[in-house]
């Protein structure tokens, strides 16, 4: 660490002390070393709103929630009990020192409960605790199998999606139920027991056939099977899950499976073709968006009388540049506007695309770091916010134009501009007297970062 | 002319809550106040015509009620207007919307106002009921769920599109002075800019009681409502229906109930 | 007991289905207080409305037959004081309409009566009316009271009665409408606009897409299930600000209030506040989430907390 960065750093944490502001004593509170931090802890703790407030939102600093477990209040607790930014220390804390039955709900449904923890709260006897353990992807085989003997048929269910799963449990919980709804997850599973995923693709329950079909373990001939099969959804649904190569489906008549067919990257040319010429438009469209589409077929689907089928060409991934130019001046502003977002422009394109107005065109092109520093300028000075925002989220954005948008009356857009890499101490410092608290949060978060690195 | 925009600084109450210890609401400390959202349409609707007609028109935001209604006032007077008026006092406690709207009718007198626009509805309680009742009391005609509206200053009536069920609309002409109740989406509420955030901190807020009103006692307050609260409690079953089961389950559910909504079931 | 009050309405010569309702509340108050049941409807041909009106347990059915064709304020609160004042009822029980928005309340204050809107529960406990309605986004209840007054109006939602099947055979009366300067003139209707380009204002079903969209493609996916449910595709801002549907889609955008939406079905929308005010006043929001703490489930109606991929699937075989 510099000595001038430390200086901005005590500067900052001086500054935000004297404002008696709970928003900017929280964003710094990771930054501080742990004997300053009771200081600006008393600023959050001054009005009981605070607490409760950072408890709750997901951007919190770990440090503060790592703080706020030591309060008494149970509104704090069981606000943190269900914020996604509690980590797992935090939430065994929760656990290991409440009886609160609702606070072990969340804690169940947590994302960040790892398996010893959810052991830990099977102890406490609910039906609502044991479907959320069931139903937790972070839930350990062993409890699983424990909890299989007295599951209610939703728990059942959901330890059939569990990932935790393995054969053996899944064997079991087809045995204990002819439920087409769990055996349809079973037959999904990716551990689901070769015999059951055999009956599941020979079953005359549609729901069935489709659910197995989307599992990664068939063999060929299983999918091939499928493939064939009489029902539309399960053609579908096995398309869908089929890798790229070899696919032969001609005359489908379902218009859905042909739509599934044509986002597929395994398709010969013929194949292509005769998809591309389909009456149904989303197939066509699905044919424009696909990267193996070769040009002469893309060059006829930039003048399909589909709107949206052209803006699939557009945004095609390997759109040739020849292409890429005529639509820039499609008659769509949605079909220019997808290619106002390619990472591929030319100059001549871009300077053709912002002759429109179109504030979908102007803001792909706010966006684009291919944009040229004189038309970002007078993006910027766009009159609706979502334009203005589109510069701020370029990345290539000179200091020069944020500037203009220092003052953007549009709270939200300042507070991004926190965040943008090109906005620097001053513009920051400027931003600290905002009178949106979530702007003022963003500052402190960026100027802290600036000053220095979390211990 | 001038225009009266009485404003309501609504509680928003958190996800989890207690009631007050006498039952009759709940307790403050779970509230967040902000601008009703209905009036930040209503205000705009008040600062275009001002924009349009310069010094013809002025416009003034009130609000009824305690000390956090103030922020409401700046939050207006950051975009326009130059100054704004708060009624309250401890009498005021317990007024409902009909004593409210006494005293809104008191201010419109005593500022010789032309026209009042208020919020069709305010978010915390849902009364959709001062605005009309403004209207009542000053013996002005009404339209309420205004979600259109032409208007010359100075002009004895004015044209405007009322809401209905279903997204149809009534096109109607009514006799000035009047009260319109606006409804969302008339405009499009500016945001206030930084400058005139700072500038509203210096406008004027004149503070009345009832009493500077002309307003007795029993006009304000419960005495003079036209209901009361018995008790506020939690209702038993939570808001949102949780739909159970795998997603196959979860969606045949959702298409039943798509259906019964759309009533094609 | 003093009697029940009921007024019904039109609207382009079509009586409103919550007339039906608020007879059936009535109807169901008579049952333990044995008020007699009166039903009141204004229009320029009354009579055409008293056979829908005639369920059983309405004594009487009052038609006033009005100079207009269509629902004026002050033909109403003017009428209606009048009648009050003929009848002195204990209790007038009016539907929680847009119509009565303008009327009701000016009602209440030229007559100093009770006066509460939305209601959705009445109960008498003694003497004592007790109406209950709902605050803070529903968030509470409330019993409410009128001290003093021996006429309470009421507006009554909709959708909490239900109708009355079986007929009656009430007594019915004329009522004439006294002299009315009325202060507004009806000049049309303006029907709500209807297909054409997506003005998602104006759309009755909605289906929108939020952050958990991840990819572009799936933004097609999406697109596909929302046209064959035959429901209008919005999004939240970050799909709008990656390009990927236009921002005449985003709700919450510029002031783009869904206003005239029934149905909103969120599929991976946390709920910013931006988002939410685009569309919290939805009476039906299905919101579909993995995070069961997201903030939209608080202002949903039904909540299914699942991955939204798997629920698209699943919804696609439902609408092919």
């Amino acid at each position: 660490m510099t000595v001038a960065s430390e200086n901005g750093f005590s500067q900052l944490a001086e500054r935000i002390l004297a404002s008696g502001d709970a928003y900017q004593a929280a964003a710094l509170h990771p930054w501080l070393p742990m004997s300053e931090r009771l200081v600006f802890e008393q600023i959050i703790f001054s009005h009981r709103r605070y607490p409760r407030l950072f408890a709750q939102a997901s951007f919190s600093p770990v440090s503060l929630i790592e703080r706020l477990v030591q309060e008494s209040d149970g509104l704090i607790l069981d606000k943190l009990a269900k914020n996604s930014a509690t980590p797992t220390a935090v939430l065994r804390q929760l656990a290991e020192h409440s009886q609160n039955q609702s606070r072990f709900l969340s804690i169940a449904k947590h994302a960040n409960a790892d398996s010893v923890l959810l052991a830990s709260l099977d102890a406490h006897d609910s039906a609502a605790l044991h479907e959320a353990i069931c139903n937790n992807p972070n839930t350990g085989l062993a409890q699983l199998s424990l909890l299989l003997a007295t599951a209610s048929s939703g728990e059942r269910k959901a330890m059939a999606r569990n990932p935790q799963a393995n054969s053996g449990l899944l064997l079991a919980l087809w045995q204990s139920s002819d439920d087409v709804y769990l055996q349809a997850e079973i037959a999904a599973h990716s551990e689901c027991p070769p015999e059951l995923l055999a009956l599941a693709i020979s079953n005359d329950q549609v729901l069935l056939r489709r659910k197995a079909a989307a599992n990664p373990g068939l063999s060929k001939v299983q999918l091939a099977q499928l493939l064939g099969d009489c029902e539309a959804q399960v053609r579908t649904a096995a398309l869908r899950h089929l890798g790229a190569k070899n696919i032969q489906l001609i005359n489908e008549p379902a218009r859905r499976v042909r739509r599934e067919l044509a986002r597929k990257t395994g398709l010969d040319k013929q194949l292509i073709e005769s998809l591309s010429i389909d009456e149904d438009n989303w197939v066509r469209r699905w044919v424009a968006r696909n990267p193996v589409t070769p040009e002469a077929i893309l060059r006829v689907l930039a003048k399909d009388g589909e709107v949206e089928v052209r803006r699939g060409v557009a945004r095609n991934a390997l759109l040739p540049e020849n292409l890429c130019r005529e639509l820039a001046t499609d008659p769509d502003s949605w079909v220019r506007a997808g290619i106002a977002i390619r990472p591929d422009l030319g100059v001549d394109t871009i300077r053709q695309l912002s002759c429109h107005d179109s504030i979908d065109v102007l803001a792909g092109l706010g966006r684009n770091p291919l944009t040229p520093v004189k038309l970002l300028m007078q993006i910027a000075r766009h009159s609706d916010r979502d334009v203005r925002r589109a510069v701020i989220l370029n990345p290539q954005t000179p200091l020069s134009i944020l500037q203009i948008l220092l003052e953007d009356p549009y709270p939200l857009n300042r507070a991004q501009l926190c965040r943008h890499a090109a906005v620097g101490s001053t513009q920051l410092l400027q931003l600290l007297e905002d009178p949106e608290p979530q702007v003022r949060f963003s500052a402190v978060q960026a100027l802290a970062e600036l000053s220095q690195s979390p211990e | 002319m001038k225009i009266l925009v009485p404003i309501k600084q609504v509680g928003v109450l958190d996800e989890d809550f207690e009631i007050r210890d006498d039952g009759r609401d709940v307790d403050l400390d779970y509230l967040d106040f902000e601008l009703n959202e209905w009036d930040d349409y209503s205000w705009e609707e008040a600062l275009r015509l001002q924009e349009e007609f310069g010094d013809a028109v002025e416009i003034v935001p009130l609000a009824v009620g305690p000390e956090e209604a103030e922020e409401g006032l700046r939050k207006c007077l950051a975009k326009g207007g130059e100054r704004g008026i708060r009624v309250w006092d401890d009498a005021m406690q317990g007024s409902d919307p009909m004593a409210v709207a006494r005293v809104i009718a008191k201010v419109a007198e005593r500022e010789q106002a032309d026209m009042v626009f208020a919020g069709a509805l305010a978010s915390d309680h849902g009364f959709a009921q001062t605005g009309v009742s403004v209207a009542a009391q000053l013996g002005w005609s009404q339209v309420a769920v205004v979600s259109k509206l032409d208007y010359q200053p100075g002009d004895n009536s004015v044209k405007v599109n009322r809401e209905l069920e279903g997204g149809l609309e009534e096109v109607l002409s009514v006799q000035t002075p009047a009260v319109l109740t606006i409804q969302l989406g008339i405009n499009e509420p500016r945001y206030a800019s930084l400058r005139g955030i700072k500038q509203a901190k210096a406008k004027p807020v004149e503070e009345l009681s009832h009493g500077d009103l002309g307003l007795s006692d029993e006009d304000v307050g419960e005495a003079g409502s036209a209901s009361r609260v018995r008790r506020m409690y939690l209702p038993e079953k939570g808001q949102a229906e949780l739909i159970e089961g795998t997603p196959a389950e979860q969606a045949e559910r959702l298409v039943e109930i798509i259906n019964e909504l759309k009533g094609v079931a | 007991m003093a009697e029940i009050l009921v007024i019904a309405e039109q609207r382009r010569g079509e009586l409103a289905a919550a007339s039906l309702e608020c007879i059936a509340a009535a109807v169901e108050l008579k049952q333990s207080g044995g008020q007699s049941v009166v039903a009141c409807i204004i229009a320029q041909n009354p009579e055409s409305y008293v056979a829908l009106l005639s369920v059983a347990g309405v004594d009487e059915v009052i038609t006033v037959t009005s100079v207009e064709a269509e629902f004026q304020s002050d033909i109403f609160a003017e009428t209606l004081q009048a009648l009050i004042e003929q009848r002195q009822p204990g209790l007038v029980l009016v539907p929680h309409s847009i119509d009565a928005w303008g009327y009701a309340p000016a009602l209440a204050v030229r007559g100093q009566y009770g006066f509460a809107s939305d209601v959705f529960g009445i109960r008498y406990d003694g003497d004592d009316l007790v109406a209950t309605r709902a605050a803070y986004a529903e968030k509470v209840h409330v019993e409410i009271d009128f001290p003093g007054r021996q006429i309470v109006l009421l507006t009554v939602r909709g959708n909490t009665w239900k109708q009355v099947e079986e007929s009656g055979n009430p007594q019915i009366t004329e009522f004439a409408m006294p002299a009315i300067t009325k202060r507004s003139n009806h000049e049309t209707f303006l029907e709500p606009a209807s297909g054409g380009g997506v003005d998602i204002t104006q759309a009755e079903f909605m289906l929108s897409i939020g952050r958990g969209i991840d990819e572009e493609d799936n933004v097609e996916q999406f697109a596909e299930l929302a046209e064959s449910m035959e429901f209008t595709l919005g999004c939240s801002r970050p799909i709008a600000d990656n390009g990927w549907l236009p921002k005449y889609r985003q709700v919450g955008q510029s002031g783009k209030t869904v206003s005239s939406c029934s149905i909103y079905l969120a599929l991976g929308i946390s709920g910013s506040v931006q988002h939410m005010a685009g569309m919290k006043h939805v009476p039906n929001i299905i919101a579909v989430n993995t995070d069961p703490e997201a903030s939209i489930f608080s202002i949903a109606r039904y909540g299914v907390v699942a991955d939204i991929f798997d629920i698209a699937e699943e919804l696609e075989n439902h609408f092919d």
